[in-house]
């Protein structure tokens, strides 16, 4: 047994973006569902989806819709069911709405729905952003998510799911504290704010997936930052990501030079965000634990006051599981915190397992590869992912030179793409034997990046051997 | 949709790229009329639905 849980619950709410115990859980609908209610509200829209799709008694609660009662053909079982069928299709694509619960893709902000299984991530994405940012957030958000100027038949049909509903709103709490993360909030609203732009029909419904794109490829950028954050604390993405990513067409051979460069930066920036937890943890312990209580149970009390504050956790059964798992105890008496803190890091939250959620979530957007299990993991960018990327990079500008589009990777996202013009090397490029070797290499990645966005149509080059990357 | 499965483990984001990127021509001009589309077992069979959904009301239709 493992305690994921527990030690994850030790580290909130001043670490967020720490994967739960079952990492393949989140998808890309539960965090965007959750984001958008921590912006907009919640409203009773929230849940139909489910309710006139899947849940047991849907052709009923059809029957008895406004848009559809006294229908001649509502009395057609066949006819009502298809119709429950194919709400899911459109809102339910990801088969990740269930008959009691589940996370539709909203198309309109208001049916967006609770679930807490994209592990906090949606809420912790909302909380990381500049304060000054989220109203003008929300703001593109809601126009965004808003079917009522839209006239395409997805959007009419996200109206007649809303038939059903009245229009209370705002239901959830804000939460106006100061950004959670403050490196990742400045890149994702640079970010959103270069995706978000106003749109309609299919490039509307298009936008909407590569919201709940980018917003995951945040929250796997914000596991990998931060460990690393606590212990840079004033460093940006740059500072603390700096990925070499493998630009070729993923996952790439394995004897590639410049695959192994992918792997070893994955390899070594999971190991730093997993050190970086474990002083986070060691910090948190050092400036809780109160020493006028008896040093036999000064761990635990700590430990148990901590899981209090978990809401619906049993603090004391979460306390005897990370007691078993972690004994505060050892065979030589009891633990210093910082014995503890390292056993728990070392047999609790172990870096394979940080290892492995980083795989499993990275891969969900296509950020991490190969997809089966097989080769060791390395950073790639699927080329869905790189168009987002590269929309939400370009904009506001509809244009930008090549060399500057693979700076902002670096500058913004901490993402090593390139780097021949740099004059200094990203600390990230030591992943390569020498610096010579290091310059070489960056050229080379930029070169397969530069071929691979003209080819995919999100680049073009000129006659005078210039190459401009397109937001659209 | 091999394609999409190689490039995403969740097969089901595919779907929905699949649904935006079919009906790109229906979903860009003001229609009434939306169809669905639902594959069978192995893409071996296709069953299409149509809808026909009132501008002001949101009544819904099935059509032929």
């Amino acid at each position: 047994m493992t305690s994921q849980t527990e030690i994850r619950l030790l580290l909130r709410p001043e670490v967020l973006f720490v994967p739960a115990a079952n990492p393949d859980r989140p998808a890309p609908a539960h965090v965007l569902n959750n984001f958008v209610l921590e912006a907009l509200g919640r409203t009773s829209g929230s849940e139909l989806v489910r309710r006139l799709s899947r849940a047991g008694n849907a052709t009923d609660v059809l029957v008895a819709h406004p848009g559809v009662a006294r229908a001649a053909w509502s009395t057609n079982r066949a006819t009502v069911s298809a119709l429950a069928s194919d709400i899911r299709t459109v809102f339910d694509p990801d088969r990740r709405v269930f008959p009691s619960e589940g996370s539709p893709i909203p198309i309109d902000w208001r049916l967006a729905t609770p679930d807490r299984s994209d592990d906090g991530f949606g809420a912790a994405l909302w909380r990381s952003l500049p304060t000054e940012s989220r109203p003008s957030v929300a703001g593109r958000l809601h126009r965004l998510l808003d079917t009522e100027a839209q006239s395409d038949p997805a959007s009419r049909l996200a109206r007649f799911v809303l038939l059903a509903a009245g229009d209370g709103v705002g239901t959830i709490e804000r939460h106006e504290a100061a950004s959670a993360n403050p490196p990742l909030g400045r890149a994702l609203d640079r970010m959103l704010t270069g995706l978000m732009t106003d749109a309609s029909g299919a490039r509307r419904l298009e936008l909407v997936r590569e919201l709940a794109v980018l917003l995951y490829f945040s929250a796997v950028l914000g596991v990998i930052s931060e460990g690393t954050r606590h212990v840079v604390p004033d460093g940006n993405l740059a500072d603390l990501i700096g990925a070499v990513v493998y630009t070729g067409l993923p996952p790439g051979p394995p004897d590639d030079p410049l695959v192994r460069a992918a792997q070893l930066s994955y390899r070594k920036l999971v190991s730093r965000a997993h050190t970086g937890l474990r002083e986070a943890l060691g910090s948190q312990v050092a400036a809780g634990i109160d020493p006028a209580i008896p040093e036999d149970v000064r761990l635990q009390s700590w430990a148990l006051a901590r899981l209090r504050n978990a809401p619906a956790e049993n603090a004391d059964r979460s306390l005897l599981r990370l007691q078993a798992d972690i004994p505060f105890v050892g065979a030589d008496g009891v633990r210093s915190p910082d014995e503890w803190v390292a056993a728990a890091f070392e047999t609790g939250y172990s870096v394979e397992h940080l290892t492995r959620a980083v795989r499993v979530m990275g891969t969900k957007v296509g950020f991490v590869g190969p997809v089966r299990g097989i080769g060791r993991p390395r950073f790639v960018l699927e080329t869905p992912l790189l168009a987002t990327i590269t929309r939400s990079l370009v904009q506001p500008d509809n244009s930008v030179p090549f060399h500057e589009f693979v700076v902002r990777a670096r500058e913004r996202l901490g993402l090593i793409i390139g780097g021949s013009r740099l004059e200094d090397l990203p600390l990230g490029a030591m992943v390569f034997p020498s610096e010579r070797v290091a310059r070489q290499q960056l050229a080379a990645l930029e070169e397969r990046l530069r071929i691979r966005m003209i080819q995919a149509g999100l680049a073009r080059e000129f006659s005078d051997d210039h190459t401009q990357v397109f937001a659209e | 949709m091999r394609l999409a499965d190689r490039e995403h483990d969740d097969i089901d984001w595919a779907l929905w790229r699949f649904y935006v990127r079919m009906a790109p021509a229906q979903l860009d001009a003001p229609s009434t009329r939306l169809d669905v589309m639902t594959f069978g077992a192995s893409f071996a069979t296709v069953e299409t639905h149509g809808w026909s959904i009132e501008a002001a009301t949101y009544r819904v239709e099935p059509v032929a």
